[in-house]
């Protein structure tokens, strides 16, 4: 029992961790190259937390009634829906992340960047924190025969929280220009990832056609190995991709990949960068 | 702002938690695996203990191993003996090896041992429940100390970065308590590898810094020695020269003006020399505020004359003598006193007012200029204070001055710990240049502290 509660509260915790470093990263990034100053606050990110954690549990105290809407998939539905959002609001993102001086004061842009990260981070933090709400409750009730669990539960925590601190600090370590490389790229690869658990979780629902796997690497590594996990949050790695997953996977990347900050990042506008 | 503490003590501890926990994880599952060669290691010595029982003893039949473990006994497709809780059918495959199997709605570990001397099949089975919960309670045992272990481990880490980081704190502080005019290399008695080079470097800018100070103080000193004893000899020769030519032609006139504006000029940029924090070494001594300003308005006396203004000078009724000293340096708040009547005198109109009003309020004593003249613009306010500040001619007129005489205003006051404010006046026009001393925090406080 101890190792499937490592596993499931990591998979949540490790999700919600990097996309928190990632987005702090990216704030970093943005008010070192803009004088320092803080342009762009971070003051939304306790009360993005906060909110996330109010509505994860208002979603894990709903998960029957929800889960018997839509003949009975309206979990995965609900799910889907939540994972299609956050791709949008992080290709937004990348879109709207000023790469002009002119832009980087613009107080509209700024404000649907911030609205963008609010929304990544309280939709990440509902969609993990449910999760782990839903499996805490049944701990609960189990008494001494929960202490496994709730040790599971606690070096899950304990490894998904310091992976996204290391993240962060490696992220932020790395030179101005390897900073949003990185970042940039970690971007791609989470909308990737969204694009394509979203299709997964339509696919469960019976509501696309199933294709086809595209390939088979869980004997590499395994998708809940701990190394598997990471890459999982990292990367949106999994073992048995259909073959409609690895192509919303690659078009979430391609669109973030194809934006205006990741021209920035790799061809250099040198003269009109922010 | 990044602080160099929090980042080192959330890095340090999120790496001790990062490899910990994974090593818990792994130390757990190598664990449940010897655990698990062990019990089929027992279930193996079973298996022997079981074949040599005698299986015509009936009180076998009913033999209860505790509700984790069963066993049969199988000689040619016949049961000849089981534990109670075993199935009728065999729960084995007839080949030896370990296997598992589902019967009394619970999943067994199962083994199957070929006796050779007795021709007998004994077949052990063990709850997975029971015998996982087993293994996993005793390997846990070792996870829940270091899980206990993290938050005091944070806390051990937080201390020792913050005492590393100590001497680095106490260097910032004594930079901060520093005031501007001490260049004096800093003494700071902790030797670190890490710091000495800082300290070393900020001392030798230091001493760098006073050297070039020195060579201003006595460049300006020299200038002004070298630039006084001309004009001076220029005075004497005006004057003399008033017996040959025309004093009231207008360029004898002109000249005169043009000399004692360069002298004013002189005076100014000295006083404003002098009065700068760098500077500014005198000790305060007590100065009676209403008696410096009797004596300042006396000596102007014949400026606001000239131009028929009106010079008043009010002290609160009732306030004595001694509230109005404060302790500060003479010299300085007479050039205060002198720059604010002149001014005064300088933008209000002929026969215009002038009122110098002194008063104590609580800890404050407060000296007030105030004129019916020109008045300053609201956004000037602020900016007049700046050196070599004028005001534009459609406000000021043609009134001739170096903008240098607030500035040396704003001098002396910060040397006293007073404000300096801009108002409008009671009159129905005019400024009010309004100082607040605080009697308690004046040049010697200051001392003391340094």
């Amino acid at each position: 029992m101890f190792l499937n509660a490592v596993v499931i509260v990591l998979q949540e915790i490790l999700e919600a961790a990097l996309m928190l470093s990632l987005l702090l990263a990216f704030v970093r990034y943005f008010n070192l190259v803009n004088g320092g100053a803080a342009l762009l606050r971070r003051d939304w990110v306790l009360l993005s937390i906060v909110f996330g954690i109010l509505l994860a549990w208002i979603y894990s105290h709903n998960f029957s009634r929800i889960s018997d809407s839509f003949d009975y998939v309206g979990l995965e539905i609900t799910n889907a829906s939540i994972h299609t959002v956050s791709c949008a609001c992080l290709v937004s993102l990348a879109w709207l992340f000023p790469v002009k001086k002119s832009d980087a004061y613009s107080s509209n842009r700024l404000f649907g960047l911030i609205l963008c990260m609010v929304a990544v981070v309280v939709l990440a933090i509902l969609r993990e924190g449910s999760e782990i709400m839903q499996f805490g409750g049944g701990i609960l009730g189990q008494g001494e025969a929960g202490l496994p669990i709730f040790y599971g539960g606690v070096v899950g925590a304990g490894i998904g929280v310091s992976t996204g601190v290391l993240l962060y600090y490696a992220l932020t370590g790395l030179s101005i220009d390897g900073s949003l490389k990185a970042c940039v790229l970690l971007l791609a690869l989470t909308a990737g990832n969204m694009a394509s658990q979203a299709i997964l979780l339509l696919n469960q629902a019976d509501w696309l056609p199933f294709t086809p796997t595209a390939w088979d690497t869980s004997a590499l590594l395994g998708e809940s190995s701990v190394l598997g996990q990471l890459a999982y949050a990292l990367i949106g790695y999994e073992a048995t991709p259909s073959i409609l997953q690895v192509v919303a996977y690659l078009l979430g990347l391609i669109v973030v990949l194809a934006s205006p900050v990741s021209r920035l990042a790799w061809v250099g506008w040198r003269k009109q960068a922010v | 702002m990044r602080s160099i503490r929090v980042f080192l003590a959330t890095s340090i501890v999120s790496l001790l938690i990062l490899f910990n926990f994974v090593a818990a994880v792994q130390g757990y599952q190598s664990s449940m695996r010897e655990a698990d060669a062990l019990f089929d290691n027992q279930m193996l010595d079973l298996a022997l203990l079981v074949s040599n029982l005698d299986v015509r003893d009936e009180r076998l039949r009913s033999l209860q191993l505790g509700g984790d473990l069963a066993f049969q006994i199988w000689q040619d497709d016949t049961l000849l003996a089981a534990s109670a809780n075993a199935p009728v059918q065999a729960l084995h495959e007839f080949s030896e090896g370990y296997d598992y199997a589902n019967f009394n709605s619970y999943r067994w570990r199962t083994l199957a041992r070929f006796d050779q001397v007795h021709e007998k099949w004994v077949f052990i089975a063990e709850r997975m429940d029971l015998r996982f919960v087993l293994a996993e309670n005793v390997v846990l045992q070792s996870v829940g100390p270091l899980l206990l272990g993290i938050p005091l481990v944070g806390l051990l880490v937080w201390a020792f970065v913050s005492r590393g980081l100590a001497p680095l704190q106490r260097l910032s502080l004594m930079l901060k308590a520093k005031p501007a005019n001490d260049l004096a290399p800093i003494e700071f008695g902790e030797s670190r590898v890490e710091l000495d080079q800082v300290v070393a470097s900020i001392n030798s800018f230091v001493a760098r810094l006073d050297a070039a100070m020195d060579r201003e103080k006595r460049f300006s000193a020299d200038a002004a020695h070298e630039l006084r004893t001309p004009i001076s000899a220029l005075k004497i020769q005006l004057h003399n020269f008033a017996a040959t030519v025309d004093a009231d032609s207008e360029s004898y006139r002109e000249l005169q003006q043009g000399i004692d504006r360069m002298q004013h000029l002189i005076e100014q940029l000295l006083a404003l020399y002098r009065s700068s924090p760098e500077q500014f070494a005198a000790k305060g001594k007590p100065v009676d505020l209403l008696g410096l300003a009797q004596e300042v308005v006396a000596r102007l006396y014949p400026e606001f004359e000239n131009k028929d203004q009106q010079i008043s000078l009010e002290s609160e009724a009732g306030t004595g003598r001694d509230a109005l000293v404060i302790d500060g340096e003479s010299f300085a708040l007479e050039t205060l006193l002198t720059n604010l009547l002149i001014n005064a005198s300088r933008y209000t109109p002929q026969g215009g007012q002038v009122v110098v009003a002194l008063l104590r309020q609580g800890d404050k004593v407060i000296l007030s200029v105030e004129d019916d003249g020109v008045g300053i613009a609201l956004d000037d306010r602020e900016r007049i204070f700046d050196r070599f500040t004028r005001l534009s001619s459609a406000q000021i007129g043609s009134v001739s001055g170096c903008g240098l005489g607030l500035a040396i205003v704003r001098h002396v006051a910060d040397l006293h710990h007073a404000t300096v404010s801009v108002a409008s006046s009671r009159f129905s026009r005019g400024t009010a240049f309004i100082i607040e001393f605080d009697a308690e925090q004046t040049i010697n406080h200051r001392e003391k502290e340094a």
